[in-house]
């Protein structure tokens, strides 16, 4: 039997938002998240709870019935989601465009592992000397 | 005219790239520490943007006529006078230069906006503001760091490494999960980095620079120019962190355990724009060499000082004093007699009395009867130049228009030929040097009633 894959829409920039708050906070309820979303930017608690009903049906977010209070917590972990949006071509064309804009404290291109392990090792040496 | 004028500014980037370029290699091999070399490297990248449009604010008001030279190749139009093509070899390349720049730049452009737009978007998406703890951390980071703007502090899901964003109002985006997962310490190192960029303006630097960049996208040496502003402003800041923090290997360690981290989540590699992690972490643990000249700074001061001096004086024409009677002597009186060679020589003099000698053998190489006092040449001209005045005159002075201006160089033609119902204009010379013989220029004020223009060169007709 074929393997069904369970394909998730793209959340709305909105979606997204609420979407980010249970990821760095965790399982939340729905006064939580409406919590933190307010500190940014007005946002009624009606709205949110609309918006988490919608997104229970999409799929995006899975209820946990398990406590007395009623807590979210997103269906996929960021990381996938991460995907799914820079999956983009058009993302992906212009994200090296994106990343010339920005300054960080580290540049896009990654470190190889003997890189790293290099870097290790003059650390360690840069801590023996200095004691 | 505008065109003509974008391509000789285009055509003098190339030189003043190389020369500015020239400098800041060496005020780089000079300066010791990052700042200045950051700083060095900034303002070579503003000289050169500011050379572009200072240049086109130079040539452009120049000599209405050369624009019609280059258009017309062959230049029969204007017989046997001074309008001779510029004998550069690139005089053919000029009409692709702006066709081909505009094109460059705006392919560029668009791919910087849709970039600067993924930017915008970062912030205002898929963000969250952080715990009143790290809102407290942050406060007193920026105390250390000497910040005195708001800077926000956000967890990201669109952010891939730490980064910050805005001039005005700066954000800290963290990609999610790094407050959680990093110890207390090190996020802070990290925080120190940032800091550092939002205290020397590094977002709004480097939208300057992009400006820059887009402009002279072409130009291998602002690339090179663009590239190490970056890297030694990385440097910068991690002086400055270290310096804070106030131990190099604390802050090592922070961004290595930053780079393993974000190396676990497997993003596509884009091209680097960082600075080379190796290179930095290297610089950061080395022991610091002994601090050559602190003289740095003045040497390359005086450096990049000479440099625009040269680049002042290296323009091709320098403008003389508006309103001087010299001026218009070369723009109005013999414009279209002087030979080009003439005229830069003509505008290189430094002095009236140098001038007042050129335009006295200006004439006396024309003279018929040189040696004599008189000159008919010189006084033909100037009736020339006033009759065309009267004649031609209406909207535009008499001796700017088509008519006008062959009369001047030309003299009175043999024949005339009126069409009032054509509304065309036909003057015959019997033989005219370096034209031919029985030459035809036809006006026609077809479009614009009462003024004339030249319709094409010269034909030669058989009588």
């Amino acid at each position: 039997m074929a393997k069904t894959k369970i394909v998730l829409p793209i959340p709305t920039d909105a979606e997204l938002e609420i979407l980010t708050v249970l990821w760095a906070r965790g399982a939340s309820t729905v006064r939580e998240v409406h919590e933190v979303l307010v500190a940014r930017k007005p946002a009624q608690y009606t709205t949110v709870l609309k918006m988490f009903q919608i997104m229970t049906e999409k799929g995006l977010v899975v209820r946990d019935d398990s406590e007395r209070a009623h807590k979210y917590v997103p269906a996929r972990p960021r990381e996938w989601t991460q995907q799914q949006l820079a999956g983009n071509l058009l993302t992906r064309a212009f994200a090296g465009s994106a990343a010339s804009l920005l300054v960080g404290a580290l540049g896009s291109k990654r470190a190889t592992k003997a890189e790293l392990a290099q870097m290790r090792q003059l650390l360690e040496q840069y801590e023996k000397e200095a004691k | 005219m505008l065109e003509t004028a974008l391509a000789w500014t285009l055509l003098h980037s190339l030189w003043q790239g190389v020369v500015v370029g020239v400098g800041l290699a060496l005020a780089l091999a000079v300066m010791t520490k990052a700042e200045q070399r950051a700083r060095a490297a900034a303002l070579s990248l503003g000289a050169l943007g500011l050379a572009f449009v200072v240049t086109l604010g130079i040539v452009w008001p120049q000599e209405p006529g050369v624009a019609r030279v280059v258009r017309s190749t062959g230049a029969n139009g204007v017989a046997g006078s001074g309008m001779v093509v510029e004998g550069f070899a690139y005089e053919a390349m000029l009409p692709y230069v702006v066709p081909g720049w505009m094109l460059g730049a705006g392919l560029v452009l668009v791919w910087r906006v849709m970039g600067w737009w993924m930017v915008r978007r970062m912030q205002r998406t898929g963000v969250c503001v952080v715990t009143p703890e790290w809102q407290e951390r942050l406060a007193r980071l920026r105390e250390r760091m000497g910040v005195t703007r708001t800077v926000e502090l956000l967890e990201s899901s669109l952010a891939q490494v730490p980064v910050v964003v805005g001039h005005l109002r700066p954000v800290i985006l963290m990609p999610l999960g790094l407050l959680a997962n990093l110890p207390v310490e090190q996020v802070e190192a990290i925080l120190l980095h940032e800091l550092a960029h939002v205290r020397r303006a590094d977002y709004l630097l480097g939208m300057l620079a992009s400006v820059v960049e887009t402009l002279l996208f072409y130009h291998p040496v602002v690339w090179w120019m663009a590239r190490r502003w970056r890297m030694e402003s990385e440097h910068s800041c991690d002086d400055l962190a270290v310096e804070v923090l106030g131990d190099a290997g604390r802050y090592a360690a922070a961004l290595i355990e930053l780079e393993t981290l974000s190396g676990l989540s497997h993003q596509p590699a884009v091209a680097a724009t960082g600075g080379d992690l190796m290179q930095r972490i290297e610089r950061i643990l080395a022991p610091q060499k002994g601090t050559r000249a602190p003289m740095g700074w003045l040497v390359s001061g005086a450096l990049l000082l000479t440099l625009t001096a040269v680049l002042a004086m290296g323009q091709a024409a320098k403008p003389l004093p508006e309103g001087s009677p010299y001026q218009k002597w070369v723009t109005v009186d013999v414009v279209y007699i002087i030979e080009p060679a003439e005229k830069e020589a003509f505008l290189k003099l430094k002095s009236d009395e140098e001038r007042e000698q050129f335009i006295k053998q200006f004439w006396e190489r024309r003279n018929p009867t040189p040696g004599n006092p008189g000159n008919d040449v010189r006084d033909e001209h100037y009736r020339r130049i006033g009759y065309a005045n009267a004649k031609y005159g209406g909207k535009v002075a008499g001796w700017k228009t088509d008519r006008g201006r062959v009369y001047i160089v030309n003299g009175p033609p043999d024949e005339i030929e009126v069409h009032p119902n054509r509304g065309t204009e036909m003057w015959l010379y019997r033989s005219l040097k370096g034209v031919g013989e029985n030459a035809v220029f036809t006006f026609s004020d077809a479009g614009h009633p009462g003024e004339y223009t030249q319709q094409g060169p010269p034909t030669l007709i058989k009588k």
